[in-house]
């Protein structure tokens, strides 16, 4: 007999075996398949019978060409990558197929009746695994042809559905082959189900679970450790560190691209194919070594066991260690917490091993091996003996930073409209530390180094505090007196490599350092996107104040002037200026793709086009601001007969909600939230309200507000100049102007301590307390 | 020939077969007797190939088992509480052993399981242990290989059964010369069957000889001395045993038949006559030459 027909006739034979495994395939995916999918086109047929009943008339679109949209629709959701169920089934069939595939491993009976025969183990191995695969691939392909029918039936040809269902496919499967890999191999390394489970479970999580480990010890121990570029980092071992993880991400990343873009998910797939293959590979090779005596014991393999229980042991060791340090920062809980992780970790596990109780302690020497382990893992943080807080570069391997300084310039929401594969733009918002790092190239090594040095001597100090007594971390108190921001910065090395660290630094203190930085047309160049557009690409500008925009101009003369003058306005802005001016406008370049979106927006919303971006996040993204030392730009926009120095006016104005959130007194209370207009207790009791009822004193507090109180998306365009948050002042305006919907409002605030002196009578606001006051670059104190 | 040097394997700590030479030759029925946990078990499953030994070897005709499918297909094994597939009828057990055993004799299957009154299509899960012994050696003499290994296989058949199935062996030895290798820890079912028995005690093999040859050279003498005489007079016997009720004595004494008859006669005893010795006797004295009391070993 040759070996094919042997592989042959022994796949008859385990088929035999699994029928039940084929039956319960059967079942589910018909269920996820031709059931839901006669369900969802029975339900659109149904509606198209109403549409006709009822004389429904779609814009642009015949009825027949909606229910075939509709019926297209459908099939997408339920033959692509949006089939939530399908995946389930594929996730739970893969663990329950290993499991039942090689649980005969597990009989002593069993493994006597299979390896006595005269049949090469590899074969009885890839006999079983792949009849497990190939079950569920004829399931599946089975019931997708009959979805595919019940589609074709009701319009949806399988020339517009075949394909990317065929790619889903292909991407379940290489799912299913990569998490049935992998618990083939615990199934191999385990001898007794209840343990392949855990083993299972340990497995599939202990990556992941191991790199959030590592993680949260970095951020607790290392100062200076980037919080956003670690979390990309740990993301990616997170959600590649599981094949269970890996196939949702995939999964995932597929849900989000069109059908017509699903032959771009293939390489991942690709590469699952590839992983799995290696595992199943893998997996031969352990069922060859298995011994037949494994049938039974926890392990299959005596060796394996040492080497797991260390790396089970140490990480809940140290973990526990520093968990329970971090409840009271006392060096006895992380004691208790090390002896507690190391002991019921390491007698778990022996009895586990043995399946005996009594041996909890057996293997002393393992736990003594682990704790050493374990204590060099803390002694490693905390010590940080690799100098990874003190790392500044050498001016030699230094090449160029980028910096970002949330405190000086915390941008809005910047985004891009892109072109996509459907040739249709669509707006992708833009992450600001990325943006920067991207496009900053800082080259003086002196600035960088003076800061770099500034924020690591910082993190020596907060980490000797925070050791101490960590509770009190980041109180202001503890910081002393200045301005203070976090500063990251990616170093970019002579050899290729960037390097990320994030400080915490006093700018006041830093003040010539980042003077200098500032004035440095490469910072401003990296961090502000308006140096990033191309001037020929700019097609009209507009500006924005008090959440009303305006179109500017135009005129591709005007704005290239304008363009022009506000980056040599922005070029030649100093700290200085910025901690002593508020922006009086801002302004919004909009280009040839912006215009391409939003027109496209504008006729897809007739549709129903349901996008990510809407018209009104203009209002959010992409403006730049304004400062009064602007001068070439202000003229200009004065010569476009925009005045940055406009201002409201009490007759435009409905009425006044002042929101105090100063903290009050006892005595004061009931008092400051009295609604003197309606005489009546306002339901928010923090808020009051001042109507322009025609009463002389309401007009004058009115009258005060607009006069001190400035547009706060203007104010906190430019967190280097103070604010005071201890009032907000709502303003509703009597016409309903640019179309913005009743109720809403424009939000001011005062850029200074002084308040309106009839309103600070009738609130009875005490400015000797100052709660909510935003400190600028230039003081404690506000104007 | 199966031969095993030095045959060796462990459990963890525990020795379950500590360096056993052995040597089952073609055409005869080999014994292996033991008590729970002497390693019978053990040593047919490595010569199954079912467990690789941690030392030593055993071989097929030179050939070692472990993962090598030409020794495989010489040998059937059928273990101590030997499987079936769930829900399993003797049919398809047959159908799937038949794939493996390429010279399997499907018509002598049938034939077999109708003379044992078994139904071919009832499930296996339904038949008492008898019966699924039965199956197992008919499944296993069908495949027509050149040696069957049995563990345990006649703990549980009836008499009447076990002759059936010693019938089944010794016409299969008759015709094509096939070698069942039997283990047990009952001495008395193999007495009959056996042509060469190993005894098993704690892993290593206490002696393992023809029962032929065992039997030429012990006997049992019943006599009825002189007066005045004792069984240390009768020089030139070698005595290993001697049981005394009033003037009988019965004598286990080693050496040829012919010799000891002579040295009797010359003592001139007033009675005297050779009887057979029974398997169990044999391995009694045996074992007590070993220094082992057999008795505590597998009776």
């Amino acid at each position: 007999m040759t070996s094919k027909n042997l592989y042959f006739d022994l796949v008859r034979e385990d088929l035999k075996r699994r029928i039940w495994a084929v039956g319960l395939a059967f079942l589910v995916f018909f269920l996820c398949l031709p059931v839901v999918s006669a369900m969802v086109t029975t339900e659109a047929v149904q509606n198209y019978e109403n549409w006709i009943r009822n004389g429904t008339v779609f814009t642009g679109y015949t009825l027949e060409t909606k229910l075939h949209e509709r019926i297209l629709d459908a099939a997408h959701d339920i033959l692509g990558f949006e089939n939530f169920f399908l995946s389930c089934t594929i996730v739970v069939a893969a663990f329950v197929a290993a499991i039942t595939g090689f649980q005969h491993l597990n009989s002593k009976k069993q493994v006597d009746f299979y390896h006595s025969v005269p049949v090469r183990r590899e074969i009885l191995f890839t006999v079983r695994y792949l009849t497990g695969i190939g079950i569920m691939l004829a399931m599946y392909l089975l019931n997708l042809i009959l979805a595919v029918i019940v589609f074709a039936v009701n319009g949806a040809g399988p020339a517009e559905t075949i394909g990317p269902a065929l790619i889903t496919l292909l991407a379940n499967m290489a799912g299913f082959c990569l998490i049935y890999g992998l618990m083939t191999i615990v199934m191999m390394l385990t001898g007794n189900f209840f343990i392949a489970v855990l083993g299972g479970i340990v497995v599939f999580s202990y990556i992941p679970v191991a790199a959030l480990m590592c993680q949260t010890l970095m951020e607790i121990f290392f100062i200076t450790t980037p919080g956003h570029h670690l979390s990309e980092l740990f993301d990616n071992v997170v959600g590649y560190g599981s094949p269970f993880l890996a196939y949702i991400r995939m999964m995932s990343n597929g849900n989000n691209l069109n059908y017509s873009e699903y032959a771009a998910i293939l390489p991942s797939v690709l590469k699952m194919f590839a992983v799995s293959v290696v595992m199943q590979a893998i997996a031969t090779v352990l069922y060859r070594l298995r011994p037949s005596e494994a049938a039974g014991k926890a392990m299959a393999f005596s060796r394996t066991k040492a080497p797991i229980k260390f790396l089970l042991v140490t990480p809940c060791a140290a973990y526990a260690a520093v968990t329970f340090w971090l409840v009271y920062y006392r060096i006895g809980w992380a004691v208790f917490g090390f002896l507690m992780g190391l002991v019921i970790s390491h007698c778990l596990i022996e009895i586990i091993y043995h399946f005996d109780f009594r041996k909890l302690f057996a293997n002393l020497p393992h736990m003594g091996i682990c704790a050493a382990f374990a204590l060099a893992i803390i002694g490693f943080f905390y010590f940080d003996p690799i100098g990874y807080d003190r790392y500044v570069p050498k001016e030699g391997a230094f090449s160029s930073a980028a910096v970002t300084a949330p405190s000086l310039d915390d941008w809005h929401d910047y985004g891009i409209a892109r072109v996509n594969a459907d040739g249709a733009y669509e707006w992708n918002y833009l992450d600001e530390n990325n943006y920067v790092e991207n496009n900053m190239t800082v080259t003086d090594y002196g600035v960088i180094a003076e800061l770099a040095n500034a924020g690591a001597a910082r993190a020596k100090e907060i980490k000797k505090w925070k050791l101490g007594g960590g509770p009190r971390y980041g109180s202001s108190e503890e910081e002393g007196p200045g301005f203070w921001t976090y500063m990251n910065v990616a170093y970019r090395l002579r050899n290729g490599k960037t390097v990320y660290r994030s400080y915490r630094v006093n700018v006041t203190e830093l003040r010539d350092t980042f003077d200098r930085l500032y004035a440095g047309g490469e910072y401003k160049a990296g961090v502000y996107p308006v140096y990033g557009l191309a001037a020929e690409s700019v097609t009209g500008v507009y500006a924005a104040k008090a959440g009303k925009i305006s179109e500017i101009t135009t005129d591709a003369e005007l704005t290239g002037e304008l363009f022009t003058a506000y980056k040599e306005d922005l070029a030649a802005l100093t700290l200085e200026q910025r901690a002593n001016e508020v922006p009086v406008a801002s302004l919004r370049f909009l280009t040839v793709s912006e215009q391409e979106y939003i027109g496209m927006m504008t006729r897809s919303r007739v549709t129903g086009y349901t996008g990510s971006f809407r018209l009104d996040d203009m209002r959010e993204v992409n403006f730049f601001p304004v400062y009064p030392s602007f001068e070439k730009t202000i003229t200009l926009l004065a010569d476009a007969g925009y005045d940055v120095d406009e201002r409201l006016s009490a007759d435009q104005i409905a009425r006044i909600e002042v929101v105090n959130n100063y903290p009050y007194s006892t005595e004061q209370k009931g008092y400051a939230y009295y609604d003197y207009e309606t005489e009546q207790s306002s339901e928010d009791d923090r808020h009051f309200t001042v109507r322009n009822d025609g009463s002389a004193e309401n007009e004058k507090t009115i009258e005060e507000i607009v006069a001190l109180a400035k547009p706060a998306d203007l104010v906190k365009m430019n967190s280097l100049h103070g604010w005071n948050d201890n009032l907000e002042f709502r303003v509703f305006l009597k016409d309903e102007e640019d179309g913005m919907p009743e109720e809403s409002y424009l939000d001011y605030i005062l850029v200074t301590r002084e308040v309106p002196e009839s309103l600070k009578e009738r609130i009875r606001y005490d400015r000797t307390e100052s709660s909510s006051i935003h400190y600028g670059l230039n003081g404690n104190d506000l104007d | 020939m199966i031969e095993a040097k030095d045959l060796t394997k462990k459990f963890d700590d525990i020795v379950a077969v500590d360096h056993i030479n052995a040597r089952i030759r073609d055409g005869y029925v080999f014994g292996l007797i033991g008590t729970n946990g002497a390693g019978k078990s053990t040593f047919l499953r490595m010569a199954s190939g079912v467990l690789k030994p941690d030392g030593g070897s055993i071989r097929i005709d030179g050939e070692d088992i472990y993962e090598n499918v030409k020794a495989k297909s010489r040998f059937f094994y059928i273990s101590d509480d030997q499987y079936f597939f769930a829900n399993a009828t003797p049919e398809e057990m047959q159908k799937y052993y038949r794939i493996l055993y390429p010279k399997y004799d499907t018509q002598r299957f049938y034939r077999l399981l109708e003379s044992f009154d078994l139904d071919k299509r009832r499930k296996i899960g339904t038949f008492s242990k008898g019966m699924k012994k039965q199956l197992s050696v008919i499944l296993g003499i069908c495949a027509n290989t050149d040696y069957i290994f049995c563990d345990e296989t006649f703990d549980g058949l009836d008499p009447v059964m076990r002759q059936a199935v010693k019938s089944l062996f010794a016409n299969d030895m008759a015709e094509r010369n096939l070698t069942p290798i039997i283990a047990s820890h009952n001495l008395r079912e193999l007495e009959d069957i056996c042509d060469h028995v190993g005894l098993l005690h704690k892993g290593g093999i206490l002696l393992s000889k023809d029962l032929d040859e065992m039997k030429l050279n012990i006997h049992k003498i019943q006599c009825v001395l002189r007066a005045g005489m004792k069984a240390e007079d009768l020089t030139g016997l070698d005595i290993a045993k001697t049981e005394t009720r009033g003037s009988l004595l019965t004598l286990t004494v080693r050496g040829t038949r012919e010799e000891i008859e002579d040295c009797m006669r010359s003592h001139e005893p007033l009675f005297f006559e050779t009887i057979p010795l029974s398997l169990e006797e044999i391995f009694i004295s045996e074992t007590e030459v070993a220094g082992y009391d057999i008795k505590k070993l597998i009776l």
